[in-house]
């Protein structure tokens, strides 16, 4: 965890401009994970929500409406598949590796979660000077890591009832789609506006943070958003030899 | 003067052009009644005493490639002697016609057709009395408008087989255009006349009108739309069932189509399994549907399970929870729904209704929360770099 590599090219706006270290905070599997979710993600979100498309939409398509429909569900379907494989991977990866239970670890919600909800409000509106210190993952990236799960779930279950709605009762059925729709709706919106601001929008964030595809974080970055884990590699490192 | 010799003179053209045609053409462009002197203008129409605007135009190039281009004028108005004419009665569909019916060497006419219809719950009539409100059912021509006739044929390379085929048939029946319109009018009727999207538009013209349905004691149809079936119709999926592949399927016949309550409907509960497992039809159903899953309503109106529900918030709905008269959570549980609905259906439309409740107030809630608290963050994150900016 408390791996570090040398950077020369550190280049986003730091306040120290002779920091240039930076820190893994996305490993290699963790990597993976996000890029099979979100390209799964996107292609079920499209597929999905192409069904509520207007007549007057796919008129437009004239002859190709019909292989289109039928593209549509077998990459819904092929996509689907996937992103349930992603979430077994997931589920090996918090319990049999050492960097998974570490990760799973650090992600279990606390009671200084909402603490820190709280002062961070009252950071926001200027009632404190200062946010509070947060550790590796705060009360924002905890909120969508446990959301997905429940969201993942219920999108996986609804799912496979229907794929295969014959074998079930109706009620089963009729509470799928409803839920599966619900669930696609409220996970887009919630993607669109709290991780896409967290990770593009953000002033010093936009066009977007690169940790997703490098994996690494700036030394200045992790000092300001994960002050208390940045502090535990720091006693760490000055325990041993600084590379 | 001269208005009357150019209209001579196109009569004179039209008449040789259409000999010409008559000749080329393998169907004959019958008008020997010489309807066509005034129909075969464009602009032939007037306004009734009702305010309509009637239009009676007959293009005969259409109208002798359609389903009944053998047919003669009189064979259906049959009312008219003389011309110019007066008003012309209704065409009754039921009248015999001149073609005689090579199966049976009688008149043909359309009348056992309309006496099944008539049993149906379309038909006008019910117990020999005519039924309440019958100007909302729909007549023949309210369905059927004769069509162009579009032979079946399938690819380009098939046209040769179609050739074929028509080419053995004249190996006996001498005359080519009566062969050619009898091998259309069959191979016409070997596919599906109207696409499912104009299925679909043609019942819910009725059938989505809630004064109308409410006039007859039905419920209107609410929640087609929100079914994959209809989305996938939207894509013109051949597999995808329209009205008719459900409420007349194979075995079933639409103009004898029965109320629901009836043994005869395809949608009686005793029958519901084999009309969704569908299994000597040409689509792709649900070939092992069980009976707990081939049960319960498909498309009511009130439960709507989307969430593009544009009507659940109008005005109107509100006043009238404010009136007392529609309760919240309750508007499709009125009388006829009561009475129809088991308690099992009434505790399992509450409890869809209550979830798509609180996924609304979830979506709306959460999404409202997570906007304002990421707006507040950027004026926070710009706050902290003014601030930085002005140390540096």
């Amino acid at each position: 965890m408390n791996a570090h590599h040398h950077s020369h090219h550190d280049h986003s706006g730091a306040h120290d401009p002779t920091v240039d270290k930076k820190y893994v905070r996305l490993t290699l599997h963790e990597r993976i994970q996000h890029h099979l979710v979100w390209t799964t993600f996107v292609t079920l979100a499209i597929t999905g929500f192409m069904v509520e498309f207007p007549e007057s939409v796919l008129n437009l398509l004239g002859t190709y409406r019909e292989p289109v429909f039928y593209w549509r569900g077998l990459l819904h379907r092929i996509a689907a598949v996937i992103m349930i494989a992603n979430i077994l991977y997931q589920i090996w990866y918090v319990l049999l590796t050492r960097s998974g239970r570490r990760y799973l670890f650090d992600m279990i919600p606390a009671l200084r979660d909402a603490k820190d909800f709280f002062l961070n409000m009252l950071y926001y509106l200027r009632i404190k000077e200062e946010m509070p210190l947060f550790d590796r993952f705060n009360y924002k990236e905890k909120l969508e890591y446990w959301t997905g799960w429940i969201g993942n779930i219920i999108i996986t279950v609804t799912g496979f009832f229907l794929w295969f709605p014959q074998y079930f009762p109706k009620l089963v059925f009729d509470l799928s789609i409803l839920l599966h729709t619900m669930e696609a709706i409220l996970a887009s919106c919630a993607i669109m506006v709290w991780h896409f601001y967290e990770v593009h929008l953000k002033p010093g964030k936009y066009p977007m943070s690169t940790i997703w595809l490098d994996g690494l974080i700036p030394e200045h970055e992790l000092e300001e958003e994960h002050p208390l884990e940045y502090q535990r590699i720091k006693q760490a490192e000055g325990a041993g030899p600084v590379l | 003067m001269n208005d009357t010799r150019a209209v001579m003179k196109a009569v004179i053209v039209s008449g040789m052009i259409s000999v010409l045609c008559f000749l080329a053409s393998p169907l004959p462009a019958a008008d020997v009644e010489n309807c066509d002197l005034c129909h075969q203008y464009s602009g032939l129409g007037r306004i009734d005493e009702s305010g309509t605007k009637r239009l009676f135009y007959v293009n005969q190039d259409s109208y002798s490639h359609s389903a009944h281009g053998r047919v003669r004028c009189k064979g259906c108005h049959v009312d008219i002697e003389e011309f110019p004419h007066a008003d012309a009665k209704k065409v009754d569909c039921a009248t015999e016609c001149h073609l005689v019916d090579p199966s049976v060497e009688r008149k043909f006419s359309h009348a056992k057709m309309i006496e099944e219809y008539n049993n149906s719950v379309h038909g006008r009539m019910a117990d020999g009395r005519e039924k309440e409100h019958a100007e909302d059912l729909p007549t023949c021509t309210y369905c059927h408008e004769n069509r162009i006739l579009d032979p079946i044929h399938l690819g380009k390379q098939l046209e040769d087989i179609s050739r074929e085929i028509l080419e053995r048939c004249l190996g006996c029946h001498e005359d080519e255009a009566w062969t050619r319109t009898y091998f259309t009018h069959l191979t016409h009727r070997l596919k599906q006349r109207r696409t499912s999207e104009s299925t679909v538009e043609l019942c819910a013209s009725c059938h989505e009108n809630e004064e109308k349905m409410k006039r007859h004691g039905l419920e209107a149809t609410g929640t087609y739309r929100d079914t994959f079936h209809w989305q996938s119709i939207k894509y013109g999926d051949p597999n995808a069932p329209n009205c008719i592949d459900c409420h007349a399927p194979v075995g079933y016949f639409s103009h004898t189509i029965m109320p629901k309550e009836d043994p005869g409907s395809a949608v009686h509960k005793d029958n519901l399994v084999r009309t969704c497992s569908n299994p000597n039809g040409l689509q792709e159903c649900h070939i092992d549907a069980t009976p707990a899953f081939a049960q319960g309503r498909i498309h009511p109106s009130g439960a709507k399970a989307a969430i593009f529900d544009l009507k659940l918030a109008t005005l109107e709905k509100q006043e009238q929870i404010k009136a007392g008269e529609l309760k919240p959570f309750a508007s499709m549980f009125e009388e006829k729904a009561q009475e129809e609905l088991t308690p099992f259906d009434y505790y399992q439309m509450l409890i869809l209704r209550l979830i798509r409740y609180f996924y609304l107030l979830l979506i709306g809630g959460l999404i409202s929360f997570m906007i304002v608290h990421q707006f507040l963050d950027f004026l926070a994150t710009r706050r902290e770099m003014k601030k930085r900016g002005a140390h540096s």
